[in-house]
């Protein structure tokens, strides 16, 4: 574990000061961040111009939703995005070659060896609109916030394991680099709660196949106080099922990887 | 080892018009065949812009839940809207400035520089006949789309709407190439047109009209967008597509759209002529 | 057919120091310093003339070459080429000239290399008659039958050079910038380029400037060599007059027994002793005079004087010009430093 540690405090060190050099980038990507949000919170205004609601959720509730959805947005961009998007160009330019042949874990080792602080900003947004709206509706439990951290660990980490597993597909299609973005396009609709899609296709379509309600509807609903058992376990079981799925998916990948270029 | 055959160089009577005209149709074919050998990445990046159709769910979803409509829109007339968004979306999709910034940055646009025909033709025609090879899947799921919306979804009232919408998003697709242009040829000063280019696409979704009909924001914010370019993009022409736009407006708006790309235009190649001069053609 | 007085080119460089804090001292406060890649170069080149530039990675051969075919807009001095001024890429000058850069591919990666010339022939207005004949040519020359049809990736590297030059010749250009053109390849298929460019050269009295690492392009295909060391030239001359600048000659001895080496350092330097045949290295003014003395002294069955080798030569003056801008520089420097 040591180890592993040393190695992540190293990969990280040398992939931030790469991307200091650039620094006009980091202003621009700064005020990126800061549009996306205010954009986020306009976006939510005029969802509820008739306070009506969405799918049953009250405006700061869905606020403390979307400050979930950007918490977890800017960590899929500082952690999970650059490494996966990198797995695939190893692939592609064979340097997956020498990964390989290191003495450490070769998932840990290419999930590990880059982060991008640009994306930071968003992540300490989506925390202070979080914790803004929290105080702001009051009644928030211990219980709800000690049930919030797995909640989020889970959802950060089905996250993972749906990149990671797309990502691998780049073994045998080399041109793969994109399917990664598919991610993206259905994350998006992570900004809602599940109920506020219509009752039927497009609800199971997020539950069941890209499980999307439980990377932020069920965060937000610890948070809020407003969870289920049921909610906690399944989210449990799905993120432990995608992380066993993405290992044995990576192995038989590699077997398949080693034994077709040798 | 020798050349053999005697060259006498013939050059072939062209006419100047007949020259061009063969310029472009060699350039359009010959990246038709290239955009189809990816056709597999282009029908990912179709289903990466899911944003319309996400807000397709959300707005009929309130919708239902209050009563069957919102703000005068019911569950057909959101379906129809943000089809039409969808459609109009992958219609502009523009990635000029990627490309800029890669070749800049790696100096491939070197050999580009090089060829007696101005390198911007080149990614014009590799957006255009991308176009093409989208079509057919996008058109397919736009039929999926109308399948499984509402009953009595009309997309569009009859054909004039359809022709004056196609005219009409080739302007806006032209209003988004030549305005990425200008981020691309700020690739010669900067690292960061590409991020210029993301802070355009997330204002884009909110002030363009693709998270909501525009008649949803407040009153500011609609007659603030209208000195922009966004909603030129998608906004109005999403409306001519379902027949919301007046007729009495159509002239003003596709005059408009002309303007954008005439001024974007301009810009872009200004920026370019003074750009080039700091190309330092790194490493090529 | 190429006019060069006094050409610059000086960039901009930031400079970062190593390490975390290095970086983000450079974030708060980037620094700059300038570089002269090219500080001051003059020539005339001729049409039809064969020229190398050779010059240790980062001398500015490259970047001579890219402000010669327009790519580089000089920071200073003028440069003409076929009485055009390159930076202007005028359409009447760029049909007069190609580049070819290396590996830097101008095919179209997933297209064969077919679809890659009719752009071109469009592109350059080539006449159906000239391209077809063209094109025949090239492909008999380079043996590019059956290569044509297959998607440039599919090609291996040397089949993809040769794609790359018969596209950078299409339009039958009269001056040729060539950046490493045989660079990655082997030996069979450097031969091949060499011979193929020295035809075209032949051909169509196309003038050739040429940049490579491996001196045998050069020494093969030129007779002209513009040495370039830290941006300036060192040296400019036919490959004949190189020749006399060399300092040493190589004389090679058999002997008719063996004799022990440090006998034989006694005459210069020993390159190398192998059974009865060896190798000494004598100051050129006195090598026939060491000859004679070595006859006479030893048990020689033979005996030749060569010039030493090509490379050796240009390394030779190589090093001296760093060796001279070196104490130029140190010269410079104690004038500054006097009040």
């Amino acid at each position: 574990m040591n180890k592993h540690l040393k190695i992540l405090k190293i990969f990280a060190g040398s992939s931030v000061s790469a991307q200091m050099e650039y620094r006009a980038n980091f202003i621009v990507q700064m005020i990126s961040s800061l549009v996306a949000f205010v954009g986020a919170l306009l976006g939510l205004s005029v969802l509820f111009g008739d306070d009506a609601g969405l799918g049953g959720w009250s405006l700061l509730e869905a606020q403390v939703l979307v400050g979930v959805f950007l918490l977890l947005e800017g960590l899929t961009e500082v952690l999970v995005y650059p490494n996966v998007r990198k797995i695939a160009e190893m692939v592609r330019t064979g340097t997956m070659d020498f990964t390989l042949l290191k003495p450490i874990d070769s998932q840990f080792s290419v999930s590990s060896r880059n982060v991008n602080v640009f994306a930071f900003p968003n992540v300490l947004l989506g925390f202070g609109l979080m914790v803004y709206a929290l105080i702001k509706l009051g009644n928030v439990s211990w219980t709800g916030i000690l049930l919030s951290i797995p909640m989020l660990l889970s959802a950060l980490t089905i996250i993972y394991c749906i990149c990671f597993i797309l990502i691998t597909t780049a073994f045998w299609f080399v041109k793969v680099e994109n399917i990664i973005e598919l991610f993206w396009g259905f994350f998006r609709a992570g900004q809602f709660p599940i109920t506020a899609f219509p009752a039927g296709g497009a609800r199971i379509l997020f539950t069941y196949i890209v499980p999307i309600a439980f990377i932020t509807t069920v965060p937000a609903q610890a948070l809020i106080g407003k969870i289920s058992l049921e909610s906690v376990l399944a989210s449990l079981g799905i993120a432990s099922v995608l992380f066993v799925a993405s290992r044995l998916f990576w192995k038989f990948a590699l077997k398949s990887y080693t034994s077709a270029s040798s | 080892m020798t050349l053999q055959t005697p060259l006498e160089p013939k050059p072939d009577k062209m006419s100047r018009s007949s020259l061009i005209w063969r310029k472009f149709k060699v350039l359009f074919q010959v990246w038709l065949a290239h955009m189809t050998a990816y056709r597999g990445e282009i029908i990912i990046w179709m289903l990466v812009g899911m944003v319309p159709l996400i807000m397709m769910g959300v707005w009929i979803g309130k919708a239902q839940a209050n009563g069957g409509s919102q703000g005068g829109f019911d569950s057909a007339d959101f379906a129809a809207y943000f089809i039409g968004t969808w459609l109009a979306n992958q219609m502009t999709v523009v990635w000029i400035v990627w490309e800029m910034d890669f070749q800049i940055r790696q100096g491939t646009l070197s050999s580009k520089l090089l060829r007696p025909i101005h390198p911007i033709w080149e990614f014009f025609a590799s957006h255009v006949t991308e176009r093409f090879v989208r079509f057919p899947p996008v058109f397919a799921l736009i039929g999926v789309a109308w399948w499984l919306a509402p009953k009595g979804t009309v997309l569009t009232p009859d054909l004039t709407h359809f022709l004056l919408f196609l005219l009409s998003i080739t302007l806006a697709f032209l209003i988004r190439f030549t305005l990425s242009s200008i981020f691309g040829t700020l690739s010669f000063w900067t690292e960061s047109s590409t991020a210029l280019d993301e802070l355009y696409y997330v204002l884009a979704i909110f002030l363009s009209g693709t998270f909501a009909p525009l008649e949803f924001f407040p009153k500011v914010v609609q007659d603030v967008v209208q000195y922009t370019p966004f909603p030129y993009i998608i906004s109005y022409p999403v409306q001519i597509l379902t027949g919301k736009l007046p007729d009495s407006r159509l002239l003003e708006v596709l005059g408009l759209q002309c303007l954008w790309v005439l001024a974007f235009g301009v810009l872009a190649a200004w920026l370019w002529k003074i750009g080039i001069k700091k190309y330092g053609a790194v490493g090529a | 057919m190429i006019h060069v007085q006094d050409l610059q080119k000086h960039y901009t460089v930031s400079e970062k120091e190593a390490g975390f804090l290095g970086s983000l001292r450079a974030f708060v406060r980037p620094k700059t310093k300038v570089v002269k890649a090219v500080d001051g170069v003059s020539f005339d080149i001729a049409a039809g003339e064969r020229v190398g530039f050779l010059g240790a990675n980062g001398a500015g051969k490259t970047t001579t070459l890219k402000m010669l075919s327009g790519l580089l807009h000089p920071t200073g001095g003028s440069v003409q080429v076929a009485g055009f001024t390159p930076f202007q890429r005028k359409t009447d000058f760029l049909k007069k000239i190609t580049l070819v850069m290396g590996q830097k591919q101008q095919l179209i990666w997933d297209l064969p290399a077919q679809d890659s010339f009719l752009v071109n022939q469009a592109i350059f207005e080539i006449g159906d008659l000239e391209f077809k004949a063209t094109l025949k040519e090239f492909t008999e020359i380079l043996e590019l039958d059956g290569i044509l049809k297959k998607q440039v990736r599919k090609l291996s590297l040397g089949e993809r050079m040769k794609c790359e030059l018969a596209a950078a010749l299409l339009h039958r250009p009269k001056v040729l910038f060539l950046d490493e053109p045989t660079i990655g390849l082997d030996v069979n298929m450097q031969v091949r380029i060499r011979e193929f460019i020295a035809e075209y050269n032949r051909r169509f009295e196309a003038t050739v400037i040429l940049t490579s690492h491996y001196m045998a392009d050069v020494t093969a295909l030129c007779e002209r060599i513009i040495v370039v060391e830290k941006g300036q030239i060192v040296l400019d001359g036919g490959i004949d007059s190189l020749m006399q600048r060399a300092q040493n000659k190589i004389i090679k001895l058999e002997f008719s027994h063996l004799i022990p080496r440090a006998q034989l350092e006694r005459y210069g330097t020993v390159q190398e002793l192998d059974g009865l045949s060896a190798q000494i290295l004598i100051p050129r003014a006195q090598a026939s005079q060491v000859a004679s003395r070595l006859l006479g002294e030893l048990p020689i069955a033979d005996v030749t004087i060569e010039d030493p080798p090509i490379e050796s030569i240009i390394g030779e003056i190589m090093s001296e010009a760093r060796v001279n801008q070196q104490n130029q520089r140190i010269d410079l420097e104690m004038m500054e430093a006097k009040p």
